[in-house]
């Protein structure tokens, strides 16, 4: 009796492993391919902010727009051709996304993440802004990545909450649905910019295949590997992911003789940069500081190539 | 006791090379001169000192206001700290100390190291299949429309004239959250970061530029 019930324990536990991970590949094709406007909450450094969130797919045209109803007037709206921001940090802008952007199906999530970097197990039931939810903990296996604590809409597996912990399962932000309304096809107007934005100038990018590109991170954090490249004006921008985490690393020329570095935050999105020897060197993503100071470090250029 | 400098009493080339220190513009030699007369001029450094309160305000940066005398008392402390006076210590004990520095001194001197890039654009085009680096539309001195943008945007102090500012910190997480999604990778709602934290909790920037940056420019005279 005792050895049928360990027998059963035995086969439970991957069949617990495969459920959770058929609840992280629903997660893509909900974010994209889902109508839906509600309301979202963000709290992170002890600060809450309030959205308005409008998505809508027009048969693989992938148009959103985030609005925020607390402190300044701001806003972002996609649109799969480009990113339009009004009142952001930077000013008013319209980044045009160069074939980037365009929606592609999610298959990364659940299929590309990296096994050994995360422990992927079934939480239980619960409920956000009305929808009930199955919970899934991702638990990050080293402290080079955050973990996450996610509801899932029962249905569509739409995150309907999603808390993002570092190595010690502290919340370092929360974002969570208060009021959604699913399948609800959002209007022109609701996805259009409030604003007409002047668009920002942008160089170049030509897509590489990553073994071509002259540059790479020696020794990335385990788990991460590079999954796409783009030349851009002598520079190259690498994207380095774990399936869940994305680092982006961009190395770009700069005037020789000058020598700094740099070292941001934006909520959970770390960055560091380096300039030296007429390069500037810039990691980006929203991993610890750690993550991206390790990639920034640990860039050079090929020496294979 | 010793009076503060008021604003107006000022000369105006003083206050213009602090203005210029200030935004990282000084050159090294008027630097290194204004750096001296702060040390041996109180009244200077009392006025110093308040701007930088200013400006830390005007950033929105935290502050932690110290005692007026911190910098005295560091001093004390410090002179009686390095002071002369016998060691007790059992030659075991410096031993034990000496292989523990030996130990660690190599970690901590990669821990700092930036990244080992080739020492010029020319040995990376080398390395390298993309294009030789155009060098014009990078630099701060030539380029029009980036000058101007620094001028428009609040930039950590010392100022750098590759410090990334805000609008370009948003363009490169705009362009790595789009390479994200043409992936098809994760991540749940990215451009959540664009429109929620518009400005940085913490920007720490180091920058030696301006000595190189003003030899850099001679040499472009020659």
């Amino acid at each position: 009796m005792k050895r049928a019930l360990v027998l059963l324990l035995l086969l439970a536990l991957p069949l617990q492993v495969l459920a959770a991970n058929a609840w992280l590949t629903r997660i893509g094709p909900a974010l994209r391919g889902l109508d839906y406007r509600g309301t979202l909450v963000v709290v992170a450094d002890g600060r809450m902010e309030t959205l308005r969130v409008f998505h809508r797919n027009d048969e693989g045209r992938e148009r959103e727009r985030l609005v925020a109803l607390s402190g300044p007037p701001r806003e972002l709206v996609r649109d799969g051709e480009r990113v339009v921001c009004v009142g952001t940090g930077g000013g008013d802008a319209a980044y045009p996304l160069d074939g980037e952007g365009h929606w592609r199906a999610a298959i990364a999530l659940g299929e590309g993440v990296a096994t050994e970097a995360y422990d992927i197990a079934l939480g239980g039931q619960g409920r956000v802004a009305g929808y009930p939810a199955q919970i899934l903990e991702v638990r990050a296996g080293d402290r080079w990545r955050y973990g996450y604590r996610l509801w899932l809409e029962q249905d569509s597996g739409l995150p309907l909450r999603v808390d993002l912990l570092d190595a010690g399962g502290r919340a370092v932000e929360r974002v969570a649905f208060t009021e959604l309304e699913l399948g609800v096809q959002p209007s022109d107007e609701e996805l259009s910019p409030s604003a007409a934005v002047t668009p920002v100038p942008t160089r170049r990018a030509s897509p590489l295949p990553p073994e071509s590109v002259g540059w790479l991170v020696r020794s990335p954090p385990p788990g991460f590997v590079l999954r796409a490249a783009r030349s851009q004006d002598g520079g190259a921008h690498l994207l380095y992911s774990d399936g869940l985490a994305s680092v982006s690393v961009y190395v770009e020329p700069a005037p020789p003789g000058l020598r700094g570095s740099d070292a941001r935050r934006r909520g959970a999105v770390h960055s560091r940069t380096f300039w030296a020897d007429g390069w500037r060197v810039l990691a980006i993503g929203k991993v610890p500081a750690g993550t991206v100071d390790r990639f920034a470090r640990n860039l050079s250029a090929r020496d294979d190539g | 006791m010793s009076r503060e400098y008021l604003h107006d009493e000022l000369p105006v080339d003083l206050r213009e090379q602090l203005c210029a220190w200030m935004d990282g513009e000084l050159p090294a030699d008027q630097a290194a001169f204004l750096q001296r007369r702060l040390a041996h001029d109180p009244e200077l450094r009392a006025l110093w000192e308040r701007w930088q309160l200013a400006s830390a305000c005007l950033r929105r940066q935290p502050l932690r206001l110290m005692p007026a005398d911190m910098g005295e008392c560091l001093v004390v402390q410090v002179q009686e700290a390095t002071a002369p006076r016998r060691r007790h210590w059992p030659w075991a004990a410096g031993l034990a100390a000496a292989v523990l520095l030996a130990a660690l001194l190599p970690r901590m001197t990669v821990m700092e190291t930036p990244p080992a890039l080739p020492e010029s654009p020319r040995m990376a085009a080398e390395a390298t299949p993309l294009a030789a680096p155009p060098r014009g539309p990078m630099s701060p001195v030539n380029d029009g429309p980036r000058a101007t943008e620094d001028v428009l945007q609040p930039r950590p102090w010392p100022r750098s004239p590759l410090a990334p500012g805000e609008r370009e910190m948003e363009a490169y997480l705009v362009r790595h959250n789009a390479l994200v999604g043409d992936q098809g990778l994760g991540g749940f709602m990215p451009y959540v970061d664009v429109v929620v934290h518009e400005t940085d909790a913490q920007a720490e920037t180091t920058a030696d530029d301006a000595a190189e940056t003003d030899t850099a420019t001679e040499d472009e005279r020659r």
